[in-house]
């Protein structure tokens, strides 16, 4: 029996039920991030054996069998994992200041570990449900008091549709494996793929979500959801093209991750230009960003996928310095309402807005502009047109905020003080950015396996 | 031979025309009772079928009458604080959701007939595209969290129809059921948190 795996899975669970009954209090913020970061440590001091069940994968201690189901850890799990409760505690203590982000940590371990079980769970399949799962109980970490419900609902309607997708995906992968050589099968499965991942990643005509989600929840747990949904995509589909190696070697896959990646990337910047409100444009940064992380890892190539697992690592600064400056900016003016806070009476808050938002459209010298930048002289001498297009795109996300800066106030409400935490994380944040930005080669080094997980799948064209 | 085929018909279309309903109908408490019957149509249908084994049908009708038994209490909950959310009427007429539902219903005979998959029953994929098409129209349209839950079990059953059909192991069906329970859960905390919020 794999016992350091069976702990690493119930963990999260036994923990969420401990800090719920806390969560009113100071105390949950620190308890869950501790049990997040130790969830990681766990990952690296247990000298797991190696085992080989199937000679081209290698796991990490013997696979666990529960129901008749083996769940694994492999090399590649590990770095997954280690990344998403590394970032999870970073969100959690960016929630720490702000009561009305309680739902978020016992809510936070509960899909975390739901998350942890749907990747590690094998047949795919059985995974999805868990993946599922998870995906559906973060709407309850976007209520807090005086939210508007607007963009849960939207939320668990794009969820729930998503998970019928990957479901169905799932039955029709394992049908193309039982019936090979029947197209109807492949092209279903990668129609099916591609539909779940509009959902799940707000990808055109399917944002409208995220940018309520940002407007309207709870920032912190906003923030949350579309971390774990996207970084967590990324792992999921991963399993996916290992589970079935095919899969990637499918002329719609690339296509499709491709197509996706251009369209969060030109349809928010353009679309963004119509919108007011730090919040939406909060949002639509966000989607550009992550549009460029599907963009490389749908080009096939090394530099591609190194970039695109490079970017996991310099997003989640910047959005966690989105959600802070939101909450802070709620907190500050009472609702959620945009352009509320004047630069004078929250300096602080307004930097960060402004700052992260720099973050994540890649304006230099934020350490995102490598990966633009990279990703431009990558296609420029293929698709010149497009480079141009998303360099124009990143402008005019720019313009949206420098717009939202210089939005003439109009009759000022009543505003509570700026939170003291604004300037403590204000320093810091933008002391880690500065850090990001002269160590981030040195620090996405161990992303390298992430990367190498897909390049050995062999999708290299 | 005929007779068998026409009350297997009659099924499919009384649970097309309830999941039309759940779609038409404004009162939370008449869409509701429309959604309830819904379930236990489609756990007739599916004990008619061959594909399913028949106590999952069984199954899938109590599912159905505990979660509508749910929705109902939380309804009355929410009723009682403030009950404009919980009536807030779509943009569209229901003579159009009517229409719609209709309009679904024939183009979920076709794409039975255009995309069979050959593993699943015709009838029960004409239900599993009439469902989901529905649902996503309710959840799309209604403003209110209930409603939109409503519309996403819908989807849910119609998939349900069809996966109860092709799929063998006991552990998935299980998982489904939990997916279902996990919505309906969300569904009444989104429905009373909203009003709390309202309040």
């Amino acid at each position: 029996m794999n016992f350091p795996l069976l702990i690493l899975l119930a963990v999260p669970f036994l923990a969420a039920p401990v800090i719920y009954p806390l969560r009113r209090t100071p105390l949950a913020a620190p308890f869950a991030a501790a049990v997040a970061l130790a969830l990681v440590g766990f990952l690296w001091i247990v000298p797991w054996p190696l085992a080989t069940t199937r000679p081209d994968q290698a796991t990490l201690g013997a696979p666990l069998v529960l129901l008749g189901r083996s769940v694994r850890l492999t090399e590649t799990d590990r770095w997954a994992l280690s990344t998403l409760w590394g970032c999870a505690a970073l969100m959690f203590l960016a929630a720490w200041p702000f009561r009305f982000e309680r739902r978020l940590y016992p809510i936070g371990l509960a899909a975390g570990g739901l998350w942890t079980i749907g990747l590690l769970l094998r047949p795919i399949s059985l995974g999805t449900f868990f993946i599922g799962s998870a995906a559906l109980l973060l709407a309850l970490t976007l209520l807090g008091e005086g939210h508007g419900m607007e963009g849960a609902t939207q939320y668990l309607i794009a969820a729930s549709l998503g998970f019928l997708a990957w479901v169905m995906a799932a039955w029709a992968a394992e049908q193309t494996t039982l019936n090979p050589g029947q197209p109807l099968w492949t092209t279903l499965t990668i129609m099916l793929i591609e539909i779940a991942l509009i959902l799940w990643l707000g990808v055109w005509p399917a944002y409208r979500w995220v940018l309520l989600l940002f407007a309207e929840g709870a920032p912190v747990g906003a923030a949350f959801t579309v971390f774990l949904l996207n970084y967590g995509t990324w792992f999921w589909l991963l399993a996916w093209a290992q589970e079935f190696p095919w899969l990637p070697q499918l002329p719609g896959w690339s296509a499709g991750l491709q197509a996706m990646g251009i369209l969060m990337m030109l349809s928010s910047a353009v679309l963004a230009l119509a919108e007011r409100g730090w919040g939406i444009i909060g949002g639509y940064a966000w989607l550009a960003s992550s549009g460029l992380s599907w963009l490389a890892l749908g080009l096939g190539t090394v530099e591609g996928i190194h970039l695109s697992a490079w970017t996991l690592w310099i997003r989640i600064v910047a959005l966690v310095g989105l959600a802070f400056g939101l909450a802070a900016h709620r907190r500050m003016s009472g609702s959620t309402e945009s352009g509320r806070v004047p630069l004078d009476r929250g300096p602080w808050v307004i930097a960060l807005l402004l700052g992260s938002g720099m973050a994540l459209i890649d304006v230099p010298p934020f350490p995102g502009f490598t990966a633009r930048w990279a990703l431009t002289r990558l296609l420029l001498p293929s698709h010149p047109f497009l480079s141009l297009a998303w360099i124009g795109g990143a402008g005019l996300l720019g313009w949206a905020l420098l717009r939202e800066l210089l939005r003439p106030q109009g009759e000022i409400l009543p505003l509570r003080p700026m939170p003291r935490s604004a300037v403590w994380f204000g320093i810091a944040w933008w002391t880690a950015e500065l850090l990001l930005l002269l160590t981030s080669p040195w620090l996405s080094l161990p992303l390298r396996s992430l990367a190498n997980a897909w390049i050995q799948l062999g999708l290299l064209e | 031979m005929l007779e068998a085929w026409n009350i297997h018909e009659l099924t499919i279309l009384t649970v097309v025309g309830l999941a039309g309903l759940v779609l038409a109908l404004d009162d939370w408490r008449g869409m509701l009772l429309a959604w309830a019957l819904m379930g236990v149509a489609g756990g007739v249908l599916l004990q008619q079928a061959t594909e399913a084994p028949r106590e999952l049908a069984g199954i899938q009708i109590m599912n159905s009458a505990l979660l509508a038994l749910l929705f109902y209490l939380a309804g009355r909950r929410a009723r009682t604080t403030i009950s404009r959310t919980l009536t807030a009427r779509p943009a569209v007429h229901w003579r159009f959701r009517a229409l719609a539902a209709i309009f679904l219903y024939f183009l979920a005979r076709m794409m039975a007939i255009r995309f069979p998959l050959p593993i699943a029953s015709p009838s029960l994929l004409i239900v599993t595209y009439a469902l989901i098409g529905i649902g996503l129209l309710i959840a799309t349209l209604s403003r209110s969290p209930l409603k939109a839950g409503l519309g996403i079990l819908t989807m849910l059953n119609g998939y349900q129809v069809f996966y109860l059909s092709v799929q063998d192991s006991l552990l998935a069906i299980g998982l489904m059921a939990g997916m279902n329970l996990l919505v309906a859960f969300l569904i009444v905390a989104l429905t009373l948190v909203r009003q709390e919020v309202s309040a």
